[in-house]
């Protein structure tokens, strides 16, 4: 049943990467709770434009949950108190008329926030351009079924290949740590036979990449496979494991 | 070098230490087991593992792995916390998959390593230091004596058991998590390790837990101090005479100096040629059994 309710909005506010940052207080009536969470931030949005003030900065896409733009730590939750969603498939009717609700930024060293809620999350992208991907000649299209995979190596290999690369592991690490997304990353390719020629080379380099941009060392507490909106799990990371030591074994 | 220079070359290396770790605790809680139910052989034991060259290698490697995986932990925590950045949430909240112990592995850390040096100035200071360095009284070897110095004190089985609990929280994480370290990818294995690593370290922990209770109560109870095992160099030749019966494996050091054959000893001092002077071969005539008599 679609009714609206009022709440309270405890927002960051952060001019510059540079500048301090604090958190701005927002009342906000008559939000649908059919409404998205983002949409919810678009009203807010809309009324401090009237208002003639900043409009609060945070990423969005697609809003479909596929894309990876959407962030925010919702009250102590990257995308939410809702497991499984990003924050673009939050829904107002998942909180109570008269709630504070916190939104701050992924916060780790290595998103710098750009500007309010928005955080720059290049080091994904440049953790994926050190070996994410599969090189092959073109030519013409191979055939249908030319290598068999089985049923089970292409499920875990697909469920990897859903990490949207949207950060909320390292939002939700204690320490910072990649370690979910990279071996999401690792793993889809290291299960499929068209990535087994770069399958050493691979882990290396992505592990050396995520070293160098300051992420932090994994201590198995699982809160990024908990909080993973796509629920990556944790199995994943032991597998980058494997795969990192099994190729730093063989050099 | 990966083992120092990449994040999961640093987590392997407190994976292999700590699964080192595991097994000496285990090893530990077993050996003390000794200690309930056969004093004597509990002895034999601490002579075996006194200051021998297989038991000191042994000690050395054991230090390298303890100091190994505190340096780790310490350059890992500072590593992540730096990864973490200056700004911290202003909420946070724990997802119910993520254990408490996981997010605390320093502090529990910290707290077992403060039990830690309790426990080497209790025993290892007294017992294997002292045999290095050359002292012999009270016997390095009789563990049972330092067994009831320790625990007639009250504040030892608090002190042990504020260290057990930290310790079962510290090896429930750490337990699975060396598997998932070392790379072992299983979605069906990982929670029954979790589950091994519960019940291996709730025996452990519990073990290790009676075990302080027990010696408590009999150090508290006197139970130890009238044991001639326990009271060691103390014991009068002939008091030792009367209460032990076998003093097989023993080499005769309660009766120092005494090289003689005490099987059975029921009075007869026979081929003693220590400490017993005065004693020609017969109880009744041994003059400390006189004065201890007559006292």
């Amino acid at each position: 049943m679609e009714t609206t309710i009022s709440v309270k909005l405890k927002i960051w506010r952060q001019r510059s990467p540079k500048e301090k940052g604090q958190f701005v207080e927002y009342e906000l009536d008559n939000v649908s709770t059919g409404s998205s969470f983002l949409e919810m931030l678009d009203m807010l949005n809309q009324k401090l434009v009237e208002k003639g003030e900043e409009p609060v900065v945070f990423d969005n896409d697609c809003r479909e949950g596929i894309c990876g733009m959407c962030s925010l730590y919702i009250n102590g939750h990257p995308h939410g108190p809702v497991q499984g969603i990003t924050t673009c498939q939050l829904h107002m009717r998942k909180f109570k008329n008269g709630d504070v609700i916190t939104i701050e930024p992924w916060r780790s060293a290595a998103f710098p926030v750009i500007r309010d809620l928005m955080v720059n999350r290049n080091a994904f992208d440049q953790i994926q351009q050190a070996g994410g991907y599969v090189s092959f000649n073109c030519g013409g299209a191979p055939d249908a079924n030319a290598t068999p995979i089985s049923k089970e190596v292409a499920d875990v290999a697909m469920d990897s290949a859903t990490c949207i690369g949207c950060g909320a592991c390292v939002a939700a690490c204690k320490n910072g740590s990649a370690m979910l997304f990279v071996s999401a990353k690792v793993s889809q390719f290291a299960l499929l036979p068209q990535g087994q020629v770069e399958r050493a080379r691979r882990a290396r380099a992505m592990v050396k990449k995520m070293d160098e941009l300051g992420f932090g060392n994994c201590t198995n507490t699982g809160a990024c496979a908990a909080e993973c909106p796509k629920n990556i799990p944790l199995s994943n990371i032991a597998r980058l494991n494997r795969e990192f030591i099994k190729a730093k074994c063989a050099d | 070098m990966w083992l120092t220079s990449s994040s999961v070359g640093r987590k392997l290396v407190m994976a292999v230490t700590g699964v080192c770790l595991v097994l000496f605790v285990t090893f530990h809680v077993l050996m003390n087991g000794v200690a309930i139910f056969w004093p004597a052989g509990y002895n034999a034991v601490c002579a075996f593992l006194g200051a021998n060259w297989y038991a000191l290698v042994a000690s050395i490697g054991l230090a390298a792995l303890f100091i190994i995986h505190i340096i780790y932990a310490l350059w890992l925590t500072l590593q992540n916390r730096k990864a973490r950045g200056n700004d911290r949430y202003a909420v946070t909240s724990k997802p119910k998959q993520v254990e408490w112990a996981s997010q605390n592995m320093l502090v529990l850390g910290i707290v077992v390593l403060a039990f830690l040096v309790v426990h080497m100035i209790q025993f290892w200071a007294k017992m294997q230091l002292a045999e290095i360095l050359g002292q012999h009284d009270p016997d390095p070897a009789n563990g049972m004596y330092f067994i009831n110095a320790a625990f007639s004190c009250w504040v030892t089985p608090v002190v042990y058991i504020i260290g057990f609990i930290a310790l079962w929280f510290h090896m429930t994480h750490g337990f699975w998590s060396m598997f998932q370290s070392a790379g072992w990818d299983n979605d069906t294995w990982l929670p029954r390790l979790k589950c091994i690593a519960n019940w291996w370290t709730s025996l452990v922990v519990a073990l290790f837990i009676a075990e302080a209770l027990v010696f408590t109560v009999n150090a508290n109870n006197g139970n130890y101090a009238n044991c001639p095992i326990v009271s060691g160099a103390e014991v009068e030749c002939c008091e030792a005479a009367e209460v032990v019966v076998s003093m097989e494996g023993c080499a005769g050091h309660h009766h120092e100096g005494c090289t003689g054959n005490h099987e059975g000893c029921e009075g007869n001092h026979e081929g003693c040629t220590g400490n017993h002077e005065g004693c020609a071969g017969q109880k009744a005539e041994c003059t400390k059994c006189e004065e201890s008599t007559e006292e």
